[in-house]
Order: C-alpha cells, then structure tokens, then sequence
C-alpha cells in the first residue's frame, strides 16, 4: 500500500524557499507565507518581481508585482491566468502541484518558465508553452 | 541550442534564428540544385554550339556565397548562374553567345515557357518558386580564370564581369573569423556544432542587412540600395568580428560615420575589379544615395537600441521594426519548441539565483516538473 502524501509544514516550505531562492524574502507564520523576490527568465529579460501566498491545504497563489503585465501588441487579454491575474500555473485536476511537494521545486519554476512564454507571447502574438483552459461555464470569477 | 542564460548567447542565437528563417528550406535548396543539375546538363549537351567549347558552368551571386534571402512579401529566390566559356572573345560577337544560349533553352520545351531575356542575362521563371538567371560569358585572358566578359545587349558589347572572383574576395573576408561565438557556445553545451548550418557571422549579417533593407523599402523601392553594394560594404568594413551582432554594430556605426562626415558621396568599388564603381548611379540621381543615407542611419540607431538590452519585449518590437514581425515570430517559435523539447523530455532546468531557463545543470539549477498552464 502506498503510504499516504505527508504535507510539508509552513516551517519546510519557507526553508525550502529561503534555501534555493536566496534573492527571496520570506516571511511564514503557523499555516501561511508569503515570499517576494525576482526572477529573470532569460538573460535577456527584465527582472520581475513576484510575490507567492500560500496558506496551508490551499493553492498556492503568485502574482507578479513589477514590471505590471499588460496585454500584448494585439490588444490581447493575458493569456492563463486567474483573476486579478493571478497565475495560473498549473492543472489542479492533475496532481501536479502535491502537498507533499514544496514550492521551491514547482510553483517557482513554472513561475519562470510562465514568465517566459508571457514574454514571447508579446513578441509573437501567441502562446507557446501549451496548457489548458477551463470550460466557458465553470470560468468563475 | 535555447541559450538563455548568457546575453550575449541569447541574442546571437535570436538574430541567427531570424536569418535561418529567412532562407531556403533545404527541400527547396535540393529543389533549386536539381533545376540547376538539369540545365547544365542540357547546355551541356548541345552539339550545335556549346559541346565544342571548354567552359564552366557554375552559380554566383547570393547562392554562392549563402547569403541569399527570401524577398519581401514574396516567396521567390533567385540563383545566379554563369556559363563561362574558356576560349577568348576574339572569335565570338556578344550577340552571338546570347543568341546561342537563348537558342539552346529555347529547344527544351519546358525551358521555352519559363523563357525571359534580360539585358546581360536569360531569366527562367520558376513560378512561385525561384528563378535562375543564366548569365552567358566569355573568358577575358588566358591568365585570369575568373574575369568573363559578358553580352550587353542594349550596349551591344562585352561588359568585363568578375562573379566567381567576387565570391572568392567575399567568402575570404567571411573566413577571417576562426570561431564563431554560436560555435563557441555549441560546443560549450556538447551540441554537435554541424546542427547548424554553420553560417559565419559576416554572412548572417549581410542576410540581416538585406532583408532589413527590403522592410525599410518596402512602401517605396524606387531608390531602393542594391544588394551587391550592400554586400560590398558588409565586406570591406568586417574585421573578423566573432558575432553576427558586433558585425551588424561595426558595418552600421562606420557606415553612420562616413555617410554623415565624409565630404560628397562615398563609393563602393567593385573589390574585384577598381575600375567599376556599383554606386556610379548614385551620381546622377542623387536620391539614391539620399535613401542610402536615411537608411543606414536607421539601421545604427535600432542597433543601438539593442544594445540597451531593455527586455525581450522592448527587444522584440525593435526586432519586428527591423525585420517584419512574420520572420522575428518563426524565429521565436524555433526557439521555444526546443523549450517545449526539454519540457517534455524533462530536461529543462531553472538557474534559481537568477530564474533563468537552461539545459545545462550547474549546482544551483534545478530540474522544472512537469506542469499544465491553466485558467483563461
């Protein structure tokens, strides 16, 4: 039988973060935290500014404080993300973000990996790092 | 190769990948050489005026020293190609060797319906596709292999022309960088460097050249600058740089420098043979260099530009400006499919102190797991 997932604690996550992402500030308290910091998702990038909530048992939240997303030189509404554009950076049907995974080896990542598809979607006009989108009718706001 | 780690990888790998897309596709190329395969063999084996004589048949211009580029809002390239007789003019009229060649084309039944006669050369026509342009020359001296004279039909004389002399000249100066940076970087990353096809930087950057000249022209092209002095130019003012980006940088600040202090127009010789001036134009229609000017002070102050490095969104528009947006997305998207690659390869890395995306592992990179982008 397959032990069942343990949940990392808040005290694991913001260890996690404070290790690989020394560039990150990270504040935790009992069941949330917060992390802010920059990413570069090429060389040739700006340096973004993210901030990351999470709070026990809920999804993780990111946002991008500076430089402000904006729609791209078609006029185009930003492509994947949630409300008060929050990203939306992975399928929460798939299992691929786990409590038992930390934030540091999967929401930071892909945070950088969205960072750079929104930056060639600007150049291009299209998204080409894949993904899905929900149904019209369950798109709640 | 994604070389989004170093900046100065990032943007040789971007203006490589622009130039890529603006050439022949190979199964295009291997068309074009098949065409070109079948007409020398006909001309060839013509026994009524060329089976007799010693010649080459070879092709110049942009093919042959690769640097040709897909025009603008068109779809066809052009192959030069010389038909280089080895005896002397002395016992041929220029009129002659056009009318023989125009004679042999005008057999083959295909060839007749392509037909097009120019002034120095016969054009055929391959609709939609390309087309070659036959030029038909005389050797000049016995101790030059390369200078011909060729037919002017409206001068009704010979014209001394030197193409393959030219390529030699041009591929010499391409060849005066050892190693490239892309190669560099190639084999940095164990990546076999002959993925590429392997173009030295001063012939990517007279293809970036060109095709930015067909999108600064391009709503009106009546003085439109030539491809051959563009070339010349690219050539003459390259010193071995080892990036496409330093090249462009050196030919447009010198070019800005000369076009704004030199006194009266400058000129562009032929390298190949001083006596012919390609910009001689220039002086009896001052507009033509007037265009050139304004040209080639655009071309500095975007390049400038890119130097700033103010983002790949800031980058990406002066790239669409300089490019046309249609070659900068393909180029983008040959970039972000070996992103996808790595992706689903499970190889793609994230370098945490800076967030960069890259192939390589280094002690503070690691692996990115898979993931789904969702929401709208």
């Amino acid at each position: 039988m397959k032990p069942k997932l343990r949940s990392k604690t808040i005290t694991e996550q913001v260890s996690a973060l404070k290790v690989k992402y020394k560039q990150f500030s990270v504040r935790g308290d009992r069941d949330s935290l917060k992390a802010i910091g920059t990413l570069r998702p090429t060389a040739r990038s700006v340096e973004y500014t993210i901030e990351l909530k999470y709070k026990s048992g809920n999804s993780p939240r990111v946002f991008v404080l500076s430089p402000e997303l904006t729609k791209n030189f078609k006029g185009e509404d930003i492509p994947h993300v949630y409300e008060g554009d929050r990203l939306c950076l992975y399928h929460p049907d798939f299992r691929e973000f786990r409590i038992s995974d930390t934030l540091a080896d999967t929401i930071v990542p892909w945070t950088a990996l969205w960072l750079y598809y929104y930056e060639v979607w600007h150049v291009t006009g299209e998204w080409l790092g894949g993904g899905m989108h929900p149904p019209k009718k369950d798109n709640k706001k | 190769m994604i070389a989004l780690h170093e900046s100065r990888t990032q943007l040789e790998n971007q203006l490589d990948q622009i130039a890529e897309s603006l050439q022949l596709d190979a199964t295009r190329y291997k068309k074009m050489n098949e065409h070109y395969e079948a007409i020398k063999k006909w001309i060839e084996s013509d026994e009524k005026f060329f089976r007799p004589f010693a010649y080459d048949i070879y092709p110049h211009g942009s093919v042959r020293i690769q640097t040709t580029v897909r025009p603008y809002g068109k779809n066809e390239f052009d192959l030069d190609i010389a038909v280089h007789l080895k005896s002397t003019t002395a016992v041929h009229s220029p009129q002659r060797i056009y009318a023989e060649l125009k004679r042999r084309l005008s057999e083959h039944e295909t060839y007749k319906a392509m037909l097009e006669p120019k002034n120095r050369c016969i054009r055929l026509n391959y609709a939609g596709d390309f087309h070659m342009d036959i030029l038909p020359g005389v050797q000049q001296f016995v101790w030059d292999a390369d200078t011909i004279q060729v037919p002017d039909r409206e001068l009704a004389t010979w014209v001394s022309s030197n193409p393959r002399g030219y390529a030699t000249w041009f591929l010499s100066k391409a060849n005066l960088v050892h190693e490239s940076l892309l190669e560099r970087a190639l084999k940095a990353e164990h990546l076999p460097v002959d993925d590429y096809e392997n173009k030295k930087p001063l012939q990517r950057a007279v293809q970036l050249i060109k095709r930015y000249r067909d999108v600064y022209f391009r709503k009106n092209d009546e003085y439109k600058t030539s491809s051959i002095v563009l070339t010349t130019i690219a050539g003459e003012f390259y010193q071995g740089q080892d990036s496409i980006f330093e090249t462009v940088e050196a030919i447009s600040s010198r070019l800005e420098r000369e076009v704004n202090f030199s006194r009266g127009r400058i000129k562009v010789l032929n390298p190949v043979n001083s006596q012919e001036d390609f910009t001689d134009k220039w002086e009896s229609e001052p507009q033509y260099y007037d265009a050139f000017k304004g040209f080639c002070l655009h071309l500095a102050s975007q390049w400038r530009q890119l130097k700033k490095a103010e983002g790949i969104i800031t980058e990406g528009a002066v790239f669409n400006d300089l490019f046309g947006s249609d070659v900068v997305a393909s180029a983008q998207r040959a970039i972000a499919s070996r992103i996808e690659n790595a992706r689903a390869s499970k190889t793609l890395l994230v370098d945490r102190p800076t967030g960069n995306l890259r192939t390589s592992a280094t002690a503070a990179s690691g692996l990115i797991k898979p993931n789904t982008f969702y929401g709208r």
